[in-house]
């Protein structure tokens, strides 16, 4: 239990770390690159259009690809006045790669998902397993998409070197971290690793050996055996000796050569099925060396001492087998045996399948066999891939890629470089909405950035923000729509915007807006709207005023002139409305008050209306006061003759509603 | 990743994000469905309207073929691209106007006829209306948003509150709703040739009639009262034209009788976000499809339990995974004057939901043909679900 939750922590550390290997490896590859190192050390010139020549400049980061050009205030006359924004391209993001990057995220996605439903349980080391396997396969398709087709570009093939470097490294810590082998397996997947990329390069070139007459005289041939039996394919070694001139020549020398080789190769058993324990394998293997061990000092090898003197001809020590197999480390220092390895950790897996083929993930010989097939290969200073390679084998995960502590600094690199193309802004956002310090920082750092193109895109983003509780930016993404319909004078798509972010700022700045384009065309806009307001009203008191003051419209065109009237009173009093209003919805009341038959307003009811009245006039006075005494040359421009005969009306109205009302509730008490 | 009433999908990476899938009608009087779908990406430095051929029933591809650069599993058949055309903008909804034509609406306000070509496996434009749907000026041009065919005539409604009518024909638009929304046409259905009804982002549903001299109010207007979710999509039911199926931005389906008041006979739960394609199927119209903005595909149905069937329905939850009983068609599936989307089962939750597909970037469009549904997404894939069964 407590082991899978180990793996699952490690998994999980390791999983991200891979996932932002990409763009890592993709600078350090340029570094092994010839032709990107040259681009790197030397600055490449741009010209920028519109930019006069000799024009200081300064320059800012406007987001992960982008600079904005300036010009430096300069004491002389300025040469330009303007901005520019420079934007490089992530080319590493094409159709090919973009599919690895859309995997590689489902994988990501169904990992942390699997971790949080089994919180309890804990993940399963197998289905861990699946998706390293999954992952890898992806990485392999994607290098094979890059070098298909036939018109494989020079990008695509430094590409195709990134992801290849990627699976390799993947491949080993698949093997050291992710499965839990037993004994004498580990070597067998080491093997595995090793061979697995050269694959078809070796059956390419053991084709050509053995297509060539005679075989032996093929200036590859030696070196092929060598390599065959280094990397454990015996039987094929086997088959390729047999196919050189002296031993189809001399019967007795292939087949007692064949002989030995099955004899001492059936005794170890370093595959499938793996040993019962290690004890046992430990064992068995303790035997096999002895006896070849005996063997050879019975001159049971005196055949392989021929074999030496026909490859003296040409210049190859096959003295070497003997030794080789009976775990003699030195030899493992022969320059043939060096040479015959395409790199050091060929020659480390070598080393260690016969040295201590029994070796453990954990154990301090794989790392001791690293380091010494390192100094024997002559690394002298470590490249980055084979830094990694190291830290590997020394098992510090956090330590694969180039010692960086924190994955999550390097996923959201990754992020950033997702986000460097255009549409993969979706994908970006699910990585890093799984760094818990600095994730949502950057979320909404890139979000807000991302160009708004289309309403349903708008929506997109909306999405996002409420999947990941941004409530500012949803917010934002809702005004900046908002503000660009408003600008095209769409104020029903505005308000539609507001309503979604339940945004009451924005609410009350367009209830005011409606409002206002009611008082100067005389009837509302995009009624369909405001009439189904419904619960969206409370967004803002302004909002609810307008809903209202649209209900009392509905009421009174309907004839229910009581209620429109309560309503229209209690607009007024409920402070709701600001003052500038007041007037409008007054005159609103002139209509009631003017009605033959029925009185609406109670005297209660014409007294508050009065009261309004009456704040309106005083406050219009004190105005004028104040006009008066700032601008008195200017103070006969208020009241406006309109207005006051409004007003006039209006009292008249009031005066007679107030007796009629008082007379019919005395005549009613 | 298809369970319940499907055969085994299948996912083929196209390297775009996918806006539309269309299936490419079948001449009439053909047994065969459709093998042939279009798809339009969108949201790409260039978009493209592909032509995709799928046979389920081919022998597969043999790996190492050229036309497919990633070897297939094996068994499967994947779709294999005929051709394709670059479209300037974001493809945001695409119709077949016949078996070979299409109208692609685009984030450029233009509106392109693309013309496909089966035999000669090409697809070129045959006609572009540019920047119809537009603020003011056609300089300040607004994105396409919904894009209806009936017969020859082709509707589109866009972010600025206009439809128009367009004909092939005629490279004007033969007329047009000038304040058809306040907000944004969100979704367009033609019913009965004069018809059309649209769903709008301030959550209304207009019905307009298109035989009046001229349309500058809709004959109706439906709403949710109280509530102004955007709606997102709508299908109207193929043997009852007066039920209508409504998707919106909270995940529900609205479902309306025309017949009757203007608020929806029930509302649907289940997508926890936007719903961005509806779809009736067009012979079995006791089942519908949805996918949505959650990175799923459903597909709901609302068969009524046969007697035989009843007493199991009864402990039958919603959302439970029924297991296919072999396909049989009822009577009630072609009634003519009852469907079970507006009966009270519905209403009180008795249908079944199936996951057609739960992937991990939103689901974007699909169209169900015959037995096969194709959809696309925002993770750069086609999926295709062959085999549906129905009760």
């Amino acid at each position: 239990m407590k082991d899978r939750q180990r793996l699952r922590k490690s998994w999980l550390e390791i999983k991200t770390l891979l996932n932002t290997l990409v763009w890592r490896l993709c600078s350090s590859e340029g570094e092994m690159d010839d032709s990107f190192q040259r681009a790197s050390l030397y600055p490449t010139t741009l010209l920028v259009p519109g930019l006069p020549a000799n024009c200081p400049l300064l320059a800012s980061w406007s987001g992960p690809q982008r600079l904005v050009l300036f010009p430096r205030p300069t004491e002389g006359a300025r040469q330009w006045a303007g901005l520019a924004q420079v934007s490089w391209d992530a080319a590493q993001w094409n159709s090919i790669t973009r599919r690895l990057a859309n995997q590689s995220h489902g994988y990501f996605l169904s990992l942390h998902e699997a971790g949080r439903e089994g919180e309890g349980q804990s993940l399963q080391g197998s289905d861990i397993l699946l998706y390293s396997r999954y992952f890898r396969s992806a990485l392999h398709e994607c290098v094979l998409g890059l070098r298909g087709r036939g018109s494989s570009s020079w990008e695509h093939e430094r590409q195709a070197q990134v992801f290849s470097t990627m699976a390799l490294v993947w491949h080993l810590v698949e093997i050291l971290f992710i499965e839990v082998l037993p004994a004498g397996c580990l070597v067998k997947q080491l093997v595995e690793w090793v061979t697995w990329a050269g694959q078809e390069r070796d059956k390419k070139r053991l084709k050509e050996i053995l297509g060539h007459t005679p075989p032996d005289s093929h200036h590859g041939y030696w070196r092929m055996v060598y390599r065959l039996v280094l990397t454990g394919r015996l039987s094929e070694a086997r088959n390729l000796l047999a196919h050189h001139s002296a031993f189809s020549a001399r019967e007795d020398v292939s087949h007692n050569c064949s002989r030995v080789w099955t004899s001492c190769w059936g005794r170890l058993r370093w595959s499938d099925p793996p040993p019962p324990s290690p004890e046992e394998s430990s064992n068995g293997w303790q035997q096999w060396r002895r006896e070849v061990t005996a063997r050879r000092e019975a001159g049971a090898f005196l055949s392989l001492r021929q074999l030496q003197l026909l490859s003296r001809c040409a210049f190859v020590n096959t003295h070497l087998f003997p030794q080789v197999l009976s775990g003699e480390e030195e030899v493992f220092s022969e320059p043939e045996i060096v040479g015959s390895c395409e790199s050091w950790y060929e020659l480390m897996v070598a080393r260690v399948l016969f040295t201590t083929p029994l070796v453990m993930s954990s154990d301090y010989d794989l790392v001791y066999s690293a380091e010494a097939a390192m100094k024997t290969f002559g690394v002298v200073s470590p490249e980055p891939l084979d830094s990694l390679l190291l830290a590997a084998l020394k098992h510090s995960p956090l330590e694969v890629v180039y010692g960086a502590k924190l994955a999550e600094f390097l996923i959201i690199e990754y992020a950033s470089s997702l986000l460097a193309h255009p549409s993969l802004w979706q994908v970006a956002m699910d990585y890093l909405s799984e760094c818990p310090t600095q994730g949502r920082h950057h979320m909404v750092l890139h979000l807000e950035r991302i160009p708004l193109t289309s309403a349903r895109k708008a929506a997109k983003v909306l999405q996002l923000c409420r999947k990941f509780q941004l409530k500012e930016l949803e917010e934002s993404v809702c005004r900046v729509m908002a503000m660009k319909e408003l600008r095209s004078g769409r104020l029903g798509a505005a308000f539609s915007w507001c309503l979604q972010s339940q945004d009451s700022v924005f609410a009350a700045f367009l209830a005011e807006r409606y409002f206002t384009s009611y008082q100067t065309l005389g009837e509302f806009m995009d009624l369909d709207l405001l009439d189904n307001l419904g619960a969206a009203m409370l967004i803002s008191k302004k909002l609810t005023f307008l809903g209202k003051y649209r209900e009392f419209h509905q009421l009174f065109a309907d004839g229910e002139f009581r209620p429109a009237g309560q309503l229209l009173v209690s607009l007024l009093t409920s402070g709701v409305v600001p003052k500038r209003f007041w007037l409008t919805l007054l005159m609103d009341s002139l209509p009631l008050l003017n009605l033959k038959d029925e009185i609406v307003f109670s005297s209660e009811d014409t007294v508050a209306l009065s009261h309004c009245l009456q704040q309106l006039t005083s406050s219009h006075s004190r105005i004028d006061q104040s006009q008066s005494t700032s601008k008195s040359h200017d103070s006969e421009k208020a009241p406006p003759p309109d207005q006051s005969s409004k007003l006039s009306l209006l009292r008249v109205a009031l005066c007679r509603n107030l007796a009629l009302a008082t007379l019919q509730e005395a005549e009613l008490s | 990743m298809a369970d319940g009433s499907a055969g085994t999908s299948v996912a083929k990476y196209v390297g775009y994000k996918i806006s539309r899938v269309r299936w490419k009608p079948q001449p009439s009087g053909a047994i065969r469905p459709s093998d042939v779908f279009v798809a339009g990406s969108w949201d790409d430095k260039v978009n493209r309207v592909a032509v995709w051929r799928y046979d389920p029933s081919a022998p597969p591809s043999p790996p190492s073929s050229p036309s497919a650069p990633y070897p297939s599993e094996e068994g499967f058949v994947e779709p294999a691209r005929v051709c394709e055309v670059g479209v300037e903008g974001d493809v945001m909804d695409l119709r077949f106007v016949d078996e070979e034509r299409m109208a692609v609406g685009l984030s450029s306000g233009s509106v392109a006829l693309l013309h496909f070509r089966a035999p000669q496996k090409t697809i070129t434009r045959s006609r572009q209306w540019d920047r119809i749907h537009y603020i003011t000026t056609r300089l300040q041009p607004r994105p396409v948003t919904a894009v209806a065919t009936s017969g020859l005539t082709i509707a589109t409604g866009g972010e600025d509150g206009r439809i128009n009518i367009l004909h092939p024909e005629n490279s004007a638009p033969l007329r047009t709703i000038e304040n058809a929304d306040n907000a944004v046409v969100t979704g367009l259905v033609s019913t009965m040739k004069t018809e059309l009804l649209a769903t709008s982002s301030s959550g209304q549903l207009k019905l307009w009639d298109l035989r009046a001299p001229s349309v500058e109010t809709p004959s109706r207007i439906m709403v949710i009262s109280g509530d102004s979710h955007p709606l997102r999509c709508l299908d109207r039911c193929p043997n009852q034209p007066h039920l209508v199926a409504v998707g919106r931005s909270n995940g529900t389906v609205c479902l309306w009788d025309l017949r009757q008041d203007k608020l929806p006979v029930s509302i649907l739960s289940g997508h926890t976000a936007d719903i961005w394609e509806i779809q009736f199927h067009r012979h079995h119209p006791n089942h519908l499809f949805t996918c949505s903005q959650d990175c799923t595909l459903w597909h709901w149905d609302a068969s009524p339990p046969s007697p035989s069937l009843s007493s199991s329905l009864l402990t039958s939850s919603r959302l439970s995974h029924r297991h296919n009983p072999p396909s049989s068609h009822r009577a009630t599936d072609h009634a003519p004057n009852s469907t079970p989307w507006l009966s009270g089962h519905v209403k009180q939750g008795k249908f079944d939901v199936t996951y057609l597909l739960h992937d991990k970037l939103p689901v974007n469009s699909f169209d169900v043909e015959s037995k096969h549904v194709v959809c696309g997404t925002d993770s750069e894939m086609l999926f295709l679900v062959p085999n549906l069964t129905f009760r």
